[in-house]
C-alpha cells in the first residue's frame, strides 16, 4: 500500500514546475481531501460534479469513500510510476484519509468524427476515424459485437509514451502474425511515434520496400470487415488512421464499394481497376518500345499517326515520356501541398495551358499527351494510395527496361514484377497468390 | 494431384511450340514424325504415370533426398551431379533457342548478348526464392496469359486461311517407321512431370493421380501436338515446310486480325512465348539448381549462414550462358540441341529404374521392418 501523503509530495516534485499543476486540498467539517491534477488535461466540469459537489453534499466520511469507490471511471493505483503516467495522461489522483484514489476524467479535443477523405465510398457509411483512441475502439466496438474482440493496450515511444491499441478477434486472429507484431512493438525504440503510416514504416520490417505490407484505412467498416477475417488492427492515439495487418496485393485492389454494389457491377468495377492497373504500369513503356524498336507491332495507321504527330520533336521517345510524366508527378505534388482553393488554378495551369503550349511547341507529341493523361487517370483508380503511389514509380523502372531492351525488356519487366511480389511475404502470408482452395476445396491442393 | 502438379506439366505442354520440336518434326514429315509423335504420345502417357506414382509414395520428398536415403554416397553423388546437368542442359537450351528468337523477330537491333544478359537478370532472381513461391509465380503468370492462349487458338482453327487439304495430306504419311529424333522431340513435352524430383518437397500431402486426370493430361497432351504439327501445314503448305527456321512463328505472322489492339497475332504469340519460355527456364533451372545444392559437398559451403551454392550456381549459369550464346551459331545449336533430345528418353528410361528400384527398396524395409 502506498503512502498517500508520500506519494502526493513525490508526484508534486516530480510535475513542480509547470503552471497547470494544481494541488487542491478540500475541507468540510471533519473530512479533508486533496485533488492532484493537470488542469489542462483534464474536464474541469467532470471534477466538479463528480467529485468536488459529492465532497460537499456527502456528511459522513464512510459514505463519502464509498461513493468514491463505485465511480465507473475509478483507476487501480499500483505504484508511483503508474500514478505519474496516468496523471500526465488526463488522470486526477484524490487523497483522502491517507488512502489514495484515481480517476480518468480526461479531456479530449480531438474526438469528433469526420466524414472519409481518402477512402471515399458511395454507398456504405461515410464517417471515418477520429483522433482520440478511445473514440475509435467505441466506433470499432459499436460495428463488431463479439465477446471474442480483444483490446490490448501498449505504449509506445519512449518519450512520447503514446496509447496504441492492437484489436483483433481472438478466435480468429492469425497467431503467428500476431506474435511477429508484438515482437515488432516490443523491440520498438523510437523516442516519438506521431503517426499510424510512421508506426507502420518502423514495424515492417523492410528498409526498402516499395509496396505496402500492412494497410492503413480511415474506415471502420474496413476494419471490422479485416478484423472478421483474423486481421490485426493497430490504432495509435492522435491518428485518424488505423494499421491492418498483415495485407497482401489483392486487399489493395479492393474498395469497400465493393462489398454494397451489385456482384456484376463489383465484378465490372473490378476488371477496370485491373486494368487501370496495367494501364498506368506498362503504356509509357509500351509506348517508348513501340517508337523506337517496334513500331511494326501497331496498325499502319496507328503506326504512321504516332510517327507523324512526332514529327518535329527533337528527342528520342524516353526523353519525351519521362520529361512529360515527371511534369505530371510535379503537377500532382503540388495540387497535395497547395492550399484547396489554389490547386484548381494550378491544375487548369499545368493541366490545360501547358498541355496545348507543349505539343504547338513541338516538345512532346499529341498522341504522348493522351498516354500522360491515361497513366495519371489510371493511377488514381487504384483505390488504396500506397500502392497507387508503388505503381507511381514502378512504370519509370519499366520504362528503363522498354528503353534498353524494348518490348522484350518491357514484358520481361512485368513478369519480374510478378515474380518479386509473389516472393514478398506479409507476417508469413505470401503477398500475391491466388486463392483458390476455399472455393474448390481439392483435395490435397494445399501447398 | 495438386493443381500446382497440373501446371509444370501444361507449361511444358505450351512450351513445346517455341522449342525446336517443331522444325525437327517437319523435317520428318515424309518419313514417319506422325507415327512417331503417337508414340511419344503414349510414351508420355506412361512417363506421367509411373513418375506420379512413384512420387505419390513420398509425399514431401524430393529425388536427391530419395537416392541419398536408398544408395550409397558415392552412387548418389555424381548421378546427382548428372540430373543436374541435364536440367541445366535443358534450361540453357530454351534460353539459347528464345534469344535466338527475340533477336529475329522483337529485337534485331540488339546484340544476342545484351538480350541473353537480360533474361539473366530476371531469371536470376528465381533461384533465390523458395520453390514453393515460384509455384505461385507460375500460376499468377499462365492466368495472365490465359486470355492470350484461348485467343490464339480460336485465331488459329477459326481462320478462313486454313487449308485443313495441307493437312490431310500429311496424314498419308502415317505408314512410314518411326524417326527417334522426331519421337524424343515430341517426347520433350511431357517431360514436365519429371520436374516433381524438386518439385514433390512441396506436396507433403497424399496425392494420388487418378485416371480421368492422367487421361486428360494425354489427351491435353494430344491436342497440343497436333496443334504443333499439323497447323503449320495448314497456313503454310506441306511440300516446302521444312526449309522455314522458325515455322511457328512464321504461322501466326500469316494471320492479321484487323479489329484487335495489336493486328498481327505474331506479335501476341511472341509476348505469350516469352512467358511461357521464362517460366519453363526458371522451373527448370531451380530444379537443376536444387539437385546442385542437394549434393553433399556443397552443404557445408556456408558463409555466414548464407548457402553459397545459390550464388555459385548463379555464377556458373551467368557464365556459361554468355559464353555458350557468344560462340554458338544458330545451325550449331540445331545440331547440339538435337544430340540433347537423343539422348534424354535413354536417360529418363533410367530414371524411371532408379525410381523403382527406390521404391523396391523402400518396400523391401518395410517388410523386414514389420518382420
Amino acid at each position: 500500500m502506498l503512502q498517500a501523503n508520500n506519494t502526493l509530495e513525490w508526484l508534486t516534485n516530480e510535475l513542480q514546475p509547470s503552471f497547470d499543476l494544481i494541488k487542491k486540498p478540500l475541507k468540510n467539517n471533519q473530512k479533508e481531501a486533496v485533488l492532484l491534477f493537470i488542469k489542462t488535461l483534464v474536464d474541469n466540469d467532470k471534477i466538479q460534479l463528480m467529485l468536488i459537489k459529492p465532497f460537499f453534499e456527502i456528511e459522513m466520511l464512510g459514505s463519502f469513500l464509498d461513493y468514491l469507490r463505485s465511480l465507473p471511471d475509478g483507476q487501480e493505483v499500483t505504484t508511483r510510476d503508474q500514478i505519474l503516467s496516468e496523471l500526465i495522461k488526463g488522470s486526477v489522483v484524490v487523497s483522502i484519509n491517507d488512502s489514495l484514489f484515481m480517476f480518468d476524467i480526461k479531456k479530449v479535443n480531438t474526438s469528433t468524427v469526420p466524414t472519409t477523405s481518402l477512402e471515399n465510398t458511395v454507398l456504405g457509411p461515410q464517417s471515418s476515424l477520429s483522433e482520440d483512441i478511445h473514440t475509435n475502439i467505441n466506433l470499432i466496438r459499436h460495428r463488431y459485437h463479439q465477446s471474442t474482440l480483444t483490446v490490448e493496450m501498449l505504449d509506445i515511444g519512449t518519450k512520447s509514451n503514446q496509447s496504441l491499441a492492437l484489436i483483433y478477434d481472438r478466435d480468429l486472429v492469425n497467431i503467428n502474425a500476431l506474435e511477429q507484431i508484438k515482437t515488432k512493438l516490443e523491440h520498438l525504440d523510437k523516442p516519438l511515434v506521431q503517426s499510424t503510416a510512421e508506426l507502420q514504416r518502423l514495424i515492417n520490417g523492410k528498409k526498402y520496400s516499395l509496396f505496402p505490407f500492412m494497410m492503413i484505412t480511415e474506415r471502420t467498416d474496413r476494419i471490422v470487415y479485416n478484423l472478421s477475417s483474423g486481421k490485426i488492427a493497430l490504432t495509435l492515439d492522435g491518428d485518424a488512421s488505423t494499421i491492418l495487418a498483415p495485407a497482401i496485393f489483392t486487399d489493395f485492389m479492393s474498395a469497400m464499394d465493393d462489398k454494397y454494389h451489385s456482384n456484376i457491377f463489383t465484378m465490372f468495377v473490378k476488371t477496370l481497376r485491373y486494368i487501370g492497373l496495367f494501364i498506368s504500369l506498362l503504356l509509357p513503356g509500351f509506348y517508348v518500345a513501340s517508337t523506337a524498336y517496334n513500331p511494326v507491332i501497331l496498325h499502319t495507321e496507328l503506326a504512321l499517326s504516332v510517327a507523324g504527330s512526332r514529327v518535329g520533336i527533337p528527342y528520342p521517345s524516353y526523353v519525351e515520356v519521362t520529361f512529360m510524366l515527371i511534369l505530371m508527378e510535379l503537377l500532382i505534388e503540388a495540387s497535395i501541398r497547395l492550399p484547396k482553393t489554389i490547386s484548381a488554378a494550378a491544375t487548369t495551369v499545368g493541366g490545360l495551358i501547358l498541355g496545348t503550349a507543349i505539343t504547338e511547341a513541338t516538345l512532346a507529341s499529341n498522341i504522348m499527351i493522351i498516354v500522360v493523361s491515361a497513366v495519371a487517370i489510371c493511377n488514381f483508380s487504384i483505390p488504396i494510395g500506397e500502392l497507387n503511389s508503388a505503381v507511381r514509380v514502378l512504370k519509370y523502372v519499366l520504362i528503363i527496361f522498354a528503353t534498353t531492351t524494348g518490348l522484350a525488356g518491357l514484358t520481361l519487366g512485368l513478369l519480374g514484377i510478378v515474380m518479386y511480389l509473389t516472393n514478398c511475404e506479409s507476417f508469413g502470408e505470401p503477398y500475391l497468390k491466388l486463392h483458390l482452395q476455399k472455393k474448390l476445396k481439392m483435395k490435397g491442393d494445399k501447398l | 494431384m495438386s493443381r500446382y502438379f497440373y501446371y509444370i506439366v501444361i507449361l511444358e505442354f505450351v512450351g513445346g511450340v517455341i522449342t525446336i520440336t517443331p522444325s525437327l518434326l517437319f523435317d520428318v514429315s515424309k518419313e514417319g514424325a506422325l507415327i512417331s509423335i503417337l508414340i511419344a504420345l503414349l510414351a508420355g502417357g506412361v512417363f506421367i504415370y509411373f513418375t506420379t506414382r512413384f512420387f505419390n509414395q513420398f509425399p514431401g520428398l524430393g529425388f536427391p533426398e530419395l537416392l541419398q536415403l536408398h544408395t550409397p554416397k558415392w552412387v548418389a553423388s555424381p548421378l546427382l551431379i548428372l540430373f543436374s546437368l541435364v536440367w541445366f542442359t535443358i534450361g540453357l537450351k530454351t534460353l539459347i533457342n528464345y534469344a535466338f528468337l527475340l533477336k529475329r523477330f522483337l529485337t534485331p537491333q540488339l546484340q544476342l548478348n545484351w538480350i541473353v544478359f537480360t533474361l539473366l537478370l530476371f531469371i536470376s532472381f528465381s533461384f533465390f526464392m523458395q520453390s514453393k513461391k515460384l509455384l505461385y509465380t507460375l500460376e499468377i503468370i499462365l492466368l495472365i496469359n490465359l486470355p492470350l492462349i484461348i485467343y490464339i487458338i480460336g485465331i488459329l482453327y477459326g481462320n478462313q486461311g486454313l487449308e485443313w487439304d495441307y493437312v490431310q495430306k500429311s496424314i498419308m504419311y502415317i505408314y512410314n517407321t518411326p524417326n527417334f529424333l522426331a519421337f524424343s522431340a515430341s517426347f520433350l513435352i511431357f517431360l514436365g512431370t519429371a520436374n516433381l524430383v524438386i518439385f514433390n518437397r512441396e506436396f507433403k500431402q497424399k496425392q494420388k493421380i487418378k485416371v480421368l486426370s492422367l487421361l486428360n493430361l494425354v489427351l491435353l497432351g494430344t491436342g497440343i501436338m497436333f496443334t504443333i504439327y499439323f497447323i503449320p501445314f495448314g497456313y503454310n503448305g506441306f511440300d516446302r515446310i521444312q526449309y522455314m527456321s522458325f515455322p511457328w512463328l512464321l504461322t501466326t505472322d500469316s494471320i492479321k486480325v484487323a479489329i484487335a489492339f495489336l493486328e498481327r497475332v505474331m506479335y501476341i504469340f511472341l509476348f505469350l512465348n516469352l512467358s511461357i519460355a521464362f517460366l519453363s527456364i526458371n522451373i527448370t533451372w531451380h530444379v537443376s539448381m536444387e539437385i546442385f545444392k542437394s549434393t553433399v559437398s556443397l552443404k557445408e559451403l556456408k558463409w555466414k549462414q548464407i548457402n553459397l551454392g545459390t550464388y555459385l550456381f548463379t555464377l556458373l549459369v551467368w557464365i556459361v550462358s554468355l559464353l555458350v550464346s557468344s560462340y554458338v551459331s544458330e545451325s550449331q545449336f540445331l545440331i547440339y540441341s538435337s544430340y540433347l533430345l537423343k539422348f534424354l528418353p535413354p536417360f529418363f528410361f533410367v530414371f524411371l529404374t532408379i525410381c523403382w528400384f527406390i521404391s523396391w527398396r523402400y518396400k523391401h524395409e518395410v517388410i523386414l521392418k514389420t518382420n
